[in-house]
């Protein structure tokens, strides 16, 4: 009896910390553990007895890379409580919002945290020695979404201008309108990065996901639609809860989630894509096209084709808002005073995937009890399944070619460790 | 982002003064309070920016810059509150806290991805602070904030020990102070 042991005591270029333990016997993956050791940070018990409003600053601060997608859940999930609704220019805001945050993210995670990985380097300071371009366009594009946060965030992380309702302050015309040259390169830069990574060696893998995302009538999803997944379901995100369940492991800090009744599902750029392709713009449905990206994407190590088709269409989309932008009136919807306990549930699609948040109110407006599913959490088994799978087709690769496989796999899906602990170090046994 | 006493139309190659770090990590807003300090003791024309953004951004702000004079805070090299000064040794230098995020780089990461990509100052002084409480929270630990005046008065001197009429001017306007 033979037994092999990998351990990775700490995943780098990953946010948070986490380890990944693999156990195989007789070549047969016994366990896979993708051990999240950041500690709880107690968000959820935080919020009780908070001021409604307070719940888009204080989620804020439960990312310093998506924050947007903490706030904008926060915020549709009061003003379904609350009854109020935000359309037209503040509605279109809110999107130019989630765009800055989109492309700062995606461009951070294509080009810092997963091209090394495709290009044979350790990190992106490596590879900026041999591919400087690459690392110039992937800061360039960071940096567009970084001037949308400050200007409509007031500041690139942890915006501070976001309120149920809509904003503080809106930004003025000539402040939205000085995006545009930064965007409009962006754009550019963004066809650049698909073709770029279309041309990244890719793994010959199919996995069946069981993708989950919002769905929209008319949208590539930012803020709303339906919950829907690629098995048929789709359900208001008040029923989130009676499709979903999360469940305590004990070698991760971070809940993991299934399918009531059913099994692992993955959130993200892949599911989105899957599910609204054709919601994107011509553009970027074009550059996809030119660079033979296929309908439904099953392949996760083609997951970073899938981000840079999402910086297209975020760019496309951040200069569709900034064009046709006029002041409102006033930068946010009043809420009507809370007299009775009321409890709202809201989704919306944070870089890393669907983001749900529900709270209970009581008859003064305070925070009864929050709950906060982040889509790391959600796709924590589907990753372990990926890396179960590619385990045991790899048995033969040695330690290290192995562990950097796995490693690589896990960045597939940009794992956000600090938020689903609201992790990586890889331990492989063989026995 | 919050910029200082720079004017429109300076020059670029005007000495820059950059405190890093986070203030919501107790000591590793040293840097920040450091900035803020000498905000209104440094010639006219120096730029103080107070930055607390993912360190990438650190590349586009001293790119082409002349004389930066960088503040941050350190740990694992002594007491706390001891103040480290570092320039050519400053590849070697380890500048990280306990990680709060490995999503970013550090300054020292950032200073070598500068120099792969042609965006470095003409010089780099990094003043290093030792703290001692990095946890979650606002506030600077006794020992680092009692070693803030001296580690602004580094920082002046810095600037202005190259150009005597500038420190001249720092000086008289502290004495009027």
């Amino acid at each position: 009896m033979t037994e092999r042991t990998i351990a990775v005591n700490y995943l780098a270029r990953v946010e948070g910390e986490g380890a990944l333990r693999v156990r195989i016997r007789d070549r047969t993956v016994e366990e896979v553990e993708l051990r999240i050791f950041e500690p709880p940070r107690f968000f959820e018990a935080f919020l009780r007895g908070r001021a409604y409003a307070e719940a888009p600053d204080v989620t804020a601060r439960i990312c310093g890379i998506c924050p947007v997608a903490y706030q904008m859940s926060a915020c549709h999930a009061m003003e379904r409580a609350l009854g109020i609704r935000v359309d037209g220019t503040l509605r279109d805001l809110r999107r130019l919002l989630y765009c800055g945050e989109w492309i700062e993210s995606h461009a951070l995670h294509i080009y810092l945290l997963h091209a090394p990985d495709f290009l044979g380097y350790p990190d992106a300071i490596q590879l900026a020695r041999d591919h400087p371009e690459a690392v110039r366009r992937g800061l360039a594009l960071k940096k567009a979404g970084n001037s949308i946060m400050r200007v409509l965030g007031g500041r690139e992380i942890h915006p501070i201008n976001v309120r149920v309702g809509g904003f503080y302050r809106c930004p003025g015309p000539e402040e939205l309108a000085d995006l545009r040259g930064s965007v409009e390169h962006a754009l550019s830069l963004a066809e650049e990065t698909v073709r770029f990574v279309a041309g990244f060696d890719f793994p010959a893998v199919e996995e069946d996901y069981e993708f989950v995302a919002l769905r929209h009538p008319e949208e590539y999803p930012f803020n709303e639609g339906r919950i829907e997944s690629s098995a048929g379901l789709s359900i208001d995100a008040e029923e989130y809860e009676s499709a979903f369940e999360e469940f305590q492991v004990a070698h991760s800090n971070a809940l993991q989630s299934v399918r009531k009744g059913g099994g692992s599902y993955l959130v993200g750029p892949m599911a989105r894509y899957a599910l609204n392709g054709d919601r994107l713009t011509p553009r970027a449905r074009g550059v996809a096209r030119e660079v033979g990206l296929e309908n439904v994407v099953r392949n996760p190590f083609r997951s970073v084709i899938v981000r840079a088709v999402e910086v297209v269409f975020a760019c496309e989309e951040a200069l569709r808002i900034i064009d046709r932008y006029r002041m409102p009136e006033r930068p946010w919807v009043d809420a009507p005073a809370v007299d009775r306990p009321v409890h709202g549930a809201a989704a919306t699609e944070a870089p890393r995937g669907l983001l749900y948040h529900r709270y209970e109110l009581d008859a003064g407006g305070a925070i009864r009890t929050a709950r906060i599913v982040a889509p790391t959490s959600q796709n924590q088994k589907r990753i372990e399944d990926d890396l179960r799978h590619l385990v045991a087709r790899s048995l033969d690769l040695d330690e290290p070619a192995l562990t950097a496989a796995c490693e690589h796999a896990i960045r597939n899906h940009d794992p956000c460790i600090s938020c689903a602990t609201h992790f990586l170090s890889l331990d492989l046994v063989r026995e | 982002m919050t910029e200082g006493s720079d004017a429109p139309g300076e020059p670029r190659r005007a000495p820059l003064v950059i405190g890093v770090g986070n203030r919501h990590r107790h000591d590793d807003a040293v840097g920040l309070d450091a900035a803020e300090r000498v905000r209104d003791r440094l010639p006219p024309g120096v730029r103080v920016v107070v930055f607390e953004g993912e360190s990438t951004g650190l590349l586009d702000l001293w790119s082409g810059a002349g004389l930066v004079v960088l503040v941050d805070a350190i740990a694992g090299r002594g007491r706390p509150g001891a103040i480290h000064r570092f320039e050519e040794d400053f590849a070697t230098f380890s500048d990280v806290p306990p990680p709060s995020s490995t999503h970013g780089l550090s300054v020292t990461e950032a200073w070598r991805l500068g120099g792969l990509l042609g965006q470095r100052p003409e010089r780099l002084v990094v003043f290093g602070v030792e703290g001692v409480e990095f946890t979650p929270g606002i506030g600077l630990s006794p020992p680092v904030a009692a070693t803030l005046d001296a580690v602004a008065e580094a920082v002046v001197l810095e600037v202005t020990r190259r150009s005597p009429g500038n420190a001249r001017a720092a000086a008289g306007r502290r004495s009027d102070a």
